[in-house]
């Protein structure tokens, strides 16, 4: 009897994507008394058919999905179905083992048997993060760890590629100088010069791969990064094309800096105090010293 | 590494635990035995893969030299030639042990085993780092910290004979370690790492606004499992 009552009632939950409480299970089969639904509930959760989940003050019971209830064995215990879960809800951005701790409201040895449990039977697998690093954290044992994870191409091994970044923004940098040099040759009026002064993302990676400077497949989005910092070093801007699309080009400043503006005093936070007499003055400065020699 | 069941510390540790207006201090210091477990052992092996052990490793410089202005720098290294001054150093072998020491001491939430030696410093002498803790404690628990101040460093030089011990401290990274997380003032981490009897006491304190103090809460109940 509960057992047929169980597979009317998935029909009734499958049919109810967002969820269904029990008084939409209730005006489904109205026939069907408390106790034996119940019952029928309690074997569904069993055997993993349906969840159920909380809103607000209500239960709410959803189905599951088939597919993802393969990944786990059916001798798992009741734990590790919840740590698995819990690992699963941080995806590929992993999730620290402090909250899976605090979510699952295990215990500290329990837990860590059950997650070398999980890590034995390669369902879960932990991560070093670049910007987390003393932080344990965990995933699942087939996704493929976030960007913010493993640093991208400029990480290697938890170590941030300082020179491997420098060399690349150099080359860049060369590379935009050289276009805007051969543009410069030519000749042909400001407009036709702006114009041709200026790359594409697509131009600069195929400069980097001929150069072979660079054992790891640079991506567009990688170099945009880099020519990004060669933007804000001030070398290069960056122009918006009509199909919203970016271009860059070299910027050549054409006069130095006026020495008013390198002035220290500018950004000074006593100089209302400075005087000719007193402890502040420009002759004892030694940011003026500074600036002068 | 191996914790040093000690009366005497857990004493220490529970009037290190002090609860002020607005203020909460963790402090704790246990002893640990220089002796590697099983998982620490394959630790070590990769750590000194590319090297014997022997290797020196530069060292931040000391952390208490940071409650001096910046003249005292200046001072100080116009009275050497040239102003150069060497950095300290440690040998990968010491280094492990102090990573195991803070993975011992802040299991199973971190890991440090990919600290490096810049986070570490070797700190001049005894009485700086005496002084230092002196400071941060007694701005905050005067009287408290006068109670226990003497039982203290009895117990820790007892434990570790204080004047043969290297001093070294941490510097966190404030972004993923313990001492990054909210509502946290300040903290210090001192390691008196006695070669001879193979010991280390590791010192450390974090003071956290009362206001986060009940999201360590379970941080605390974890002491009750040691």
């Amino acid at each position: 009897m509960a057992t047929e009552v169980s597979q009317l009632l998935l029909a009734v939950v499958q049919g109810i994507p967002a969820g269904a409480t029990n008084d939409d299970l209730t005006k489904a089969l109205p026939d069907v008394p408390a106790a034996t639904r119940v019952e029928a509930l309690n074997i569904l959760l069993q055997e993993g058919g349906i969840e159920i989940l909380k809103k607000g003050e209500k239960l709410v019971y959803r189905a599951k999905d088939p597919e993802k209830k393969s990944a786990l064995p059916k001798d798992a215990d009741n734990e590790e179905k919840v740590v698995y879960g819990i690992v699963e809800e941080g995806g590929n951005k992993g999730i620290w083992i402090r909250d899976i701790r605090m979510k699952s409201n295990l215990n500290m040895i329990q837990l860590n048997k059950i997650l070398k449990n999980l890590e034995t039977k390669k369902l879960i697998k932990a991560v070093k993060s670049v910007n987390a690093s003393k932080k344990k954290v965990y995933m699942l044992y087939n996704l493929e760890p976030d960007l913010s994870i493993t640093g991208g191409a400029w990480y290697q091994d938890q170590d941030f590629e300082v020179e491997f970044v420098d060399v690349l923004n150099q080359q860049c940098l060369r590379f935009l100088q050289m276009k805007r040099d051969s543009a410069e040759k030519k000749r042909e009026g400001p407009l036709a010069f702006k114009q041709m002064s200026c790359c594409t993302v697509n131009e600069v990676q195929k400069f980097i791969s001929d150069l072979g400077i660079s054992k790891v497949n640079l991506a567009e989005a990688d170099l945009e990064t880099i020519l990004k910092t060669v933007v804000y070093d001030g070398n290069a801007e960056r122009v918006r094309q009509q199909d919203g699309s970016f271009v860059y080009r070299a910027v050549n400043a054409p006069l130095p800096p006026t020495g008013l503006v390198q002035m220290p005093c500018g950004i000074c936070p006593v100089i209302k105090n400075c005087s000719n007499c007193g402890d502040v003055t420009a002759i004892t400065c030694e940011y003026m010293r500074d600036w002068l020699d | 590494m191996k914790l040093l069941e000690s009366s005497r510390f857990e004493a220490i540790n529970n009037a290190l635990s002090i609860q002020t207006s607005g203020i909460t201090i963790f402090g704790r210091i246990e002893s640990y035995s220089c002796k590697m477990v099983a998982a620490e052992k394959v630790l070590y092996k990769r750590f000194t893969a590319d090297s014997h052990g022997h290797d020196l490793q530069a060292l931040s410089p000391p952390q208490t030299l940071a409650d001096f202005s910046p003249n005292f720098r200046r001072n100080n290294s116009q009275s050497g030639d040239e102003g150069i001054t060497l950095c300290d150093t440690i040998s990968r072998k010491t280094l492990f042990y102090l990573i195991a020491t803070l993975n011992a001491s802040f299991e199973p939430d971190y890991d440090f085993s990919e600290a490096k030696s810049h986070e570490f410093s070797k700190e001049p002498s005894l009485q700086w780092v005496m002084n230092s803790i002196h400071a941060n404690l007694s701005a905050l628990a005067g009287d408290k910290y006068q109670a226990i101040r003497q039982p203290l460093w009895s117990a820790v030089d007892d434990e570790v004979i204080l004047s043969e011990c290297d001093i070294y401290s941490y510097n966190p990274d404030l972004s993923c370690d313990p001492f990054g997380e909210p509502g946290c003032l300040w903290s210090f981490n001192y390691f008196f790492y006695n070669k001879k009897l193979k010991r280390i006491v590791f010192f450390t304190s974090r003071a956290v606004n009362s206001l986060y103090a009940g999201e360590t809460l379970p941080f605390s109940m974890e002491e009750e499992v040691y």
